[in-house]
């Protein structure tokens, strides 16, 4: 159900924080060589940064007061994009860092005084590197409802797929959580955790008990990693409460993918994508939106009249693309379906683009053919070159890459800053 | 590749060609009804029903060939620039029985070896030599005079491995040197090694013939009914023959589009034969020695690396490997 056409009031809800776990450097490595370059929760998605979807579903909460990312990068890196994130969603958002990893539950607890301050009734909490719609209101209504400690945002997977993640048994009734398994070896449910979740102050201070000995999870797995001081929220916290009548399940069916290596970046764009074509339609770029308004920077609002440009050849779009309006794209290349491109990317004439996402200032020459592919910062795909991929293996090509023409690139990783100058499959060129 | 030999035949007063053939393509006999208007010549096909090896063909169609007068012998697999008139004036000189045109190769341990003396009387071949013994070698063109037929017998017989060796031992065979381009273009790649040899050779004797201009590189050979696009990079090394269709941002390297074939938009194609009436769709890459067959079509944005894919087909999805397409 869209979110946009329930009615809300501010005093159906309790006032809430939003706190996303973004994690570190040192967690992203699946994600090179993209993350050698910018964090992983700012490499976009559906053409925006990856956080932004987070960050813009919690604004649209009513009574959030303010949203905390939770990490251990440098605070520098996300000063610019969180000033301006702000600002346009008009919510407050703040970067606390951690000096080390406390575990997902451990840095809540840390954090905690911070969270808490201003009385927040209940806080959501969205691991970062996930994609899906967030329906946090209908979310957070079903908290209301159900008023548990915790509750899950949970989504029926494939039998196959559900092992890779949290599982989850629910009473089909009152939809409590009776079992909980993270990453199980046999099956044990199709429903998985979604890694977005609604906790109330309690559960705050609960980990704050584990933390200072007096609560005990009884797992072997904690007291291994008790030196460490690592609380996972997923198996410190949820699994000892499952079976309590503390934690709910809220069930969805929208779209939802974990984003670890850069596979995953590529499908969840896609999704993303998708969604917004059944949804958004006005975020997505049509054959219509005229090319030199878009040099211009403007961006049509629906229903509004052009009134720049309508002369200009339509662009030859096919399916879900998004293509930011700074970039130049000549109309007779051909784009999509499931493409993003950033900012500043050039493209030139009878080039081909489907399956992929092109990062700010890419130049794609002449009849240059791109599929299944996530092309890097600032490289240069030259005329007549191939590069492509395949869902399960796509091409990638960190920051500045730059291919000699009419090669054919296969299945590659290439590395920041390579030249390739002659045709390569299935390698990872350092 | 047979008319190139033909209209060389034509040129130097030969007024019948036969072709020994053990198939017979529609496309192959439309060809023969223009080129025997254009040359003024009369071409028969004398057809094999069982295989007869080299030797066997030519007593087939001995009726056409024993008029008196001596006859040429091609193998079509074969491409030169043809010395038939050397071969004729060498061949009424010296009075032997076969002429055989011998060209210099550089690995002739690949081949069959010819030794001759002084006056190019042949003393022995050597097939395949392990060890250096010469450097000239059999170039598959000869010229007979009309008593070789009683050396022949209508069964499958090699006449390069059993007649030879024979007449050689008699003294009755003289070998004539070539000093042009030769290539045997039985196998893909040799035949577009073939083309590029034929094209660089055309480029010296008949400038005119070679394409020129922003977006031709090198030897390239357009037929004048062929269609080019816009902002396409076509060579080196290319022939697009008759009634072909080349869209707009094509790029074509060392490349063979045979007759009725349509390239669409900002295909890419490199050392690869593509067969009569194809259809490439856009967006394509085709490389390393691909054969298509006649009407084969590929559709947009494929990918095809070195593939031989039979007459008909249509390739719907990547052929990332070589591999032969039945």
């Amino acid at each position: 159900m869209s979110e946009e056409k329930t009615q809300n009031t501010v005093s159906e809800f309790p006032k809430t924080k939003a706190v996303i776990l973004v994690g570190g450097a040192s967690k992203g490595t699946r994600f090179r060589p993209l993350s050698l370059d910018l964090p992983k929760p700012l490499f976009p998605l559906g053409g925006k940064p990856m956080i932004e979807h987070h960050i813009e579903a919690c604004a649209r909460v009513p009574g959030l007061m303010e949203i905390i990312l939770l990490g251990f990068y440098e605070e520098s890196l996300f000063t610019s994009f969180l000033e301006l994130t702000s600002e346009r969603f008009g919510v407050p958002i703040r970067y606390l860092r951690e000096a080390k990893s406390l575990g997902t539950a451990g840095g809540l607890s840390r954090y905690s005084n911070a969270i808490l301050s201003g009385n927040p009734g209940a806080i959501f909490v969205l691991h970062c590197d996930i994609g899906c719609s967030f329906p946090l209101v209908n979310l957070l209504r079903f908290h209301v409802q159900k008023s548990p400690e915790f509750t899950i945002l949970g989504k029926v997977v494939e039998p196959g797929e559900a092992r890779k993640y949290g599982c989850m048994v629910k009473d089909p009734n009152t939809c409590e959580l009776l079992h909980y398994a993270e990453k199980p070896s046999s099956v044990v449910s199709e429903l998985i955790n979604c890694g977005v979740y609604v906790i109330s102050p309690w559960i705050l201070d609960y980990i704050g008990q584990i933390r200072n000995g007096s609560q005990s999870p009884n797992r072997v797995s904690f007291y291994m990693n008790r030196e460490n001081d690592i609380i996972r929220l997923e198996q410190d916290v949820i699994m000892p409460l499952a079976g309590k009548g503390k934690i709910y399940v809220y069930e969805m069916d929208d779209f939802w993918a974990q984003v670890k290596e850069p596979k995953t970046a590529l499908r969840c764009s896609e999704l993303y994508l998708a969604y917004y074509k059944e949804h958004k339609p006005e975020l997505l770029t049509t054959p219509t939106t005229s090319l030199r308004a878009r040099m211009d920077g403007l961006l049509f609002m629906r229903n509004q009249k052009p009134t720049v440009g309508l002369q200009e050849t339509r662009l030859n779009i096919v399916g879900a693309v998004y293509i930011h309006p700074s970039a130049k794209v000549e109309s007779n290349a051909k784009i999509g379906p499931n493409v993003t491109i950033a900012a500043g990317v050039e493209i030139a004439a009878g080039a081909r683009l489907k399956d992929c996402i092109i990062l700010e200032d890419v130049n794609i020459k002449e009849h240059a053919f791109i599929s299944h592919s996530i092309i890097g910062w600032g490289s240069i795909v030259d005329a007549w070159t191939r590069v492509q991929g395949t869902a399960e293996n796509p091409t990638i090509f960190g920051a500045g890459v730059v291919t000699e023409a009419e090669i054919v690139v296969r299945n590659c990783t290439v590395l920041p800053h390579k030249t390739l100058n002659e045709s390569c499959h299935q390698q990872i060129i350092l | 590749m047979v008319f190139h030999q033909i209209e060389a035949l034509a040129a130097v007063g030969v007024n019948e060609v036969v072709l020994a053939v053990s198939y017979q393509p529609q496309t192959m006999q439309d060809f023969l009804e223009s080129e025997q208007q254009k040359l003024g010549i009369k071409i028969t096909c004398s057809r094999e029903t069982e295989p007869l090896g080299t030797a066997g063909p030519i007593k087939l169609a001995e009726s056409l060939l024993n008029d008196g007068e001596p006859f040429f012998v091609l193998n079509s697999d074969i491409i030169c620039d043809y010395p038939f008139q050397k071969m004729l004036d060498f061949h009424r000189k010296h009075g032997g029985m076969g002429t055989i045109l011998v060209t210099q190769v550089e690995e002739p341990s690949k081949y069959g070896v010819v030794l001759f003396d002084k006056t190019g009387k042949i003393e022995r071949f050597v097939e395949k030599p392990p060890k250096f013994v010469g450097n000239r070698i059999n170039a598959g063109a000869y010229l007979f005079s009309p008593s070789i037929l009683q050396k022949l017998v209508l069964r499958a017989t090699s006449i390069e491995k059993e007649v030879f060796p024979e007449l050689a031992a008699e003294g009755l065979l003289y070998a004539v040197e070539l000093d042009s381009f030769w290539a045997d273009i039985g196998q893909p790649k040799d035949y577009l090694t073939g083309m590029c040899l034929y094209l660089s050779n055309l480029r010296n004797k008949d400038p005119k013939s070679i394409q020129y201009g922003p977006d031709f590189i090198g030897n390239v050979l357009v037929d004048p009914s062929a269609k080019i696009g816009q902002n396409c990079r076509l060579g080196p090394d290319c022939v697009i023959g008759r009634d072909c269709v080349v869209e707009d941002g094509v790029r074509l390297i060392r490349t063979t589009l045979l007759p009725g074939t349509r390239v669409k938009s900002h295909s890419w194609i490199s050392d690869s034969i593509i067969g009569w009436q194809c259809t490439i769709g856009e967006w394509v890459r085709i490389e390393n020695n691909t054969v298509l067959g006649e009407d084969v079509s590929v559709s947009d944005e494929i990918y095809v690396n070195g593939a031989s894919v039979l007459p008909h087909k249509n390739v719907t999805t990547d052929i990332p490997d070589p591999t032969i397409l039945m």
